[in-house]
């Protein structure tokens, strides 16, 4: 992996701004006699598989028309890596970015990764700080507010990889650090707005995958602990319509033991999909699980949707005896079946 | 030139499109199973010659694509063949758009409200990572593909020509033209009658 140029841009907030209130971008050109910067960005760089993890793809023209203007200004900066095409970039992520954002430095790190051209862009929010210095034998202590990477780890950042760029550059992968609660703020401002993107795996696929893996494996095992688990969490899954999460967060959220997140994950045509950022569908998950049953040893099934199971059947546990209860319903006969299977 | 790039493709045709087209198939009817009058399925890997035809096109003198096995993004297609032009909409809005994520989406009609031929609703969609995964080749595989949404009729009319279309060298003359465009006209009332009495029908 090689890093060939950075670029940086001071982006002001302008989102909202008058036109004659707005700052023009300022920009440089970050170069290895910059050693301790080039350095840290280089080795974002490079770590930036790991750490982009939410996948995205641009979105068509809202006519339906296959144009991005985020990553038509991309390929004009991939193929013509230079200071003023890059600053497209950073017009683009500055008519975007809010007061609440604030002033934030972009970076464009270009350059190559087993033959194929590879572009991180980093946005750092400005900060404060004190600088204190001795002179003379004297400190002088001056408080800055433009302070940029205080915390390095604070950052949002995208990062895209291709050999052609007819071919290549509609998948992605993004990330913010910023923000410690999930996708929502990073798919609005960072991928939405300046991206013009939205996560690759759509809410019905992710939620899909979600609920045939527990449908799946609560079908699959025959340990009690496991079942109650699962349909537990199914059962309670109903109120995460809207939310985005990954598989993997869903069985942290609702405490799945080891073998139960097991289970799951086994389930997953690929293990990466544990990890895949979707939002919850309640709509695509109750096409996928929309009842419940409860088996008896009497050879009793006890059937009713999902969310309606608990009113429909009170249960009762027999006194004396473990691991037996009575099921009761009230309710008129609205329909009476002869079924081939369960 | 064209050698060289007749054999690439065959390569990549052989080696991945066959494979991926068919996976993609069972993928496709795995997701659509639960969905009323999908007639058929169909995918195909883009032939060989049908990919050096369209790579040889010349738009305003100049050639349309010069990085073809890059850039034209047929090279997997998918199509979904349902009952009525209302089935159009709805497996467009709740099967395609729902899970697949696209990058273009347009209605393909003729030109002219005078003119009649192809018809279709077609979009180009990212190939799911279901699909792509597992090849050993994954690095080649291309990153799109392009799905229609036909009608019984639509297809139909499709299918007989682009049959005519690769049978010969010569350019059809006025005759067959109007004769092909009578049979667009045709199929494109038929599917109106259709729906109407699939809504009458339904009401």
């Amino acid at each position: 992996m090689r890093v060939d140029q950075i670029f940086c841009y001071l982006v002001h907030p302008e989102k909202g701004l008058d036109e004659d209130k707005r700052e023009e971008v300022k920009s440089t050109v970050i170069k290895p006699n910059n050693p301790r910067l080039f350095r840290l960005l280089s080795i974002a760089f490079e770590k930036a598989d790991y750490e982009c993890k939410h996948e995205i793809a641009f979105s068509p023209m809202e006519d339906g028309r296959q144009s991005n203007d985020c990553r038509n200004e991309i390929i004009d900066f991939v193929e013509n890596p230079d200071e003023l095409v890059g600053a497209y970039l950073a017009k683009r992520l500055q008519s975007v970015t809010t007061n609440k954002s604030g002033l934030g430095l972009l970076f464009l790190v270009l350059g190559e990764n087993r033959g194929k051209k590879r572009l991180y862009m980093a946005r750092f929010p400005a900060d404060i700080g004190i600088l204190a210095e001795e002179e003379q034998g004297n400190l002088n202590i001056v408080f800055v507010e433009k302070v940029f990477m205080r915390n390095a780890l604070a950052y949002k950042a995208a990062l895209y990889e291709g050999a052609s760029t007819d071919r290549d550059f509609w998948i992605g992968s993004a990330v913010d650090k910023q923000i410690s609660d999930g996708v929502r703020e990073i798919s609005n401002y960072w991928i939405r707005d300046f991206l013009l993107s939205e996560l690759r795996t759509t809410p019905a696929l992710g939620t899909r995958r979600l609920a045939i893996a527990l449908r799946e494996a609560a079908n699959i095992t025959d340990d009690s602990g496991i079942k109650s688990e699962l349909i537990s969490a199914a059962v309670l899954a109903r109120g995460l319509d809207g939310q985005f999460l990954s598989i993997e967060e869903f069985a942290d959220r609702y405490g799945f033991s080891d073998k139960t997140k097991e289970v799951v994950l086994t389930q997953l045509k690929l293990p990466r999909f544990a990890h895949t950022q979707f939002q919850f569908s309640l709509e695509e998950y109750t096409k996928n699980i929309p009842y419940k049953m409860v088996e008896i040893d009497n050879g009793a099934a006890l059937l009713a949707t999902v969310e309606k199971f608990d009113d429909c059947f009170s249960t009762e546990v027999v006194e004396g005896v473990d691991n037996v209860f009575i099921f009761s319903t009230t309710g008129k006969i609205v329909n009476q079946q002869l079924r081939k299977s369960k | 030139m064209k050698s060289e790039l007749i054999s690439r493709y065959r390569k990549l045709r052989e080696n991945i499109l066959v494979h991926v087209s068919r996976d993609l198939k069972g993928y496709i009817e795995s997701l659509i199973q639960d969905f009323i009058r999908v007639d058929g399925i169909y995918t195909r890997a883009k032939s060989v010659d049908s990919f050096i035809k369209k790579a040889e096109q010349i738009d305003n003198g100049i050639v349309k694509y010069k990085d073809p096995i890059n850039q034209i993004q047929d090279q997997i297609g998918a199509r979904i063949v349902v009952n009525y032009l209302s089935d159009v909409k709805r497996i467009k809005e709740e099967f395609v758009e729902l899970y697949f994520k696209h990058i273009e989406n347009k209605r393909i009609v003729p030109d002219s409200d005078k003119e009649f031929g192809y018809f279709g609703e077609h979009y180009i969609l990212l190939l799911p990572e279901d699909v792509i995964d597992g090849f050993e080749n994954e690095e080649n595989c291309p990153v799109l593909f392009e799905m229609q949404i036909h009608t019984l009729f639509q297809h139909a009319w499709g299918e007989a020509n682009h049959d005519l279309a690769f049978k010969g060298d010569k350019e059809l003359d006025s005759l067959s033209k109007r004769k092909v465009a009578f049979t667009s006209a045709q199929a494109w009332g038929a599917d109106l009658i259709f729906e109407e009495l699939h809504k009458g029908m339904m009401n």
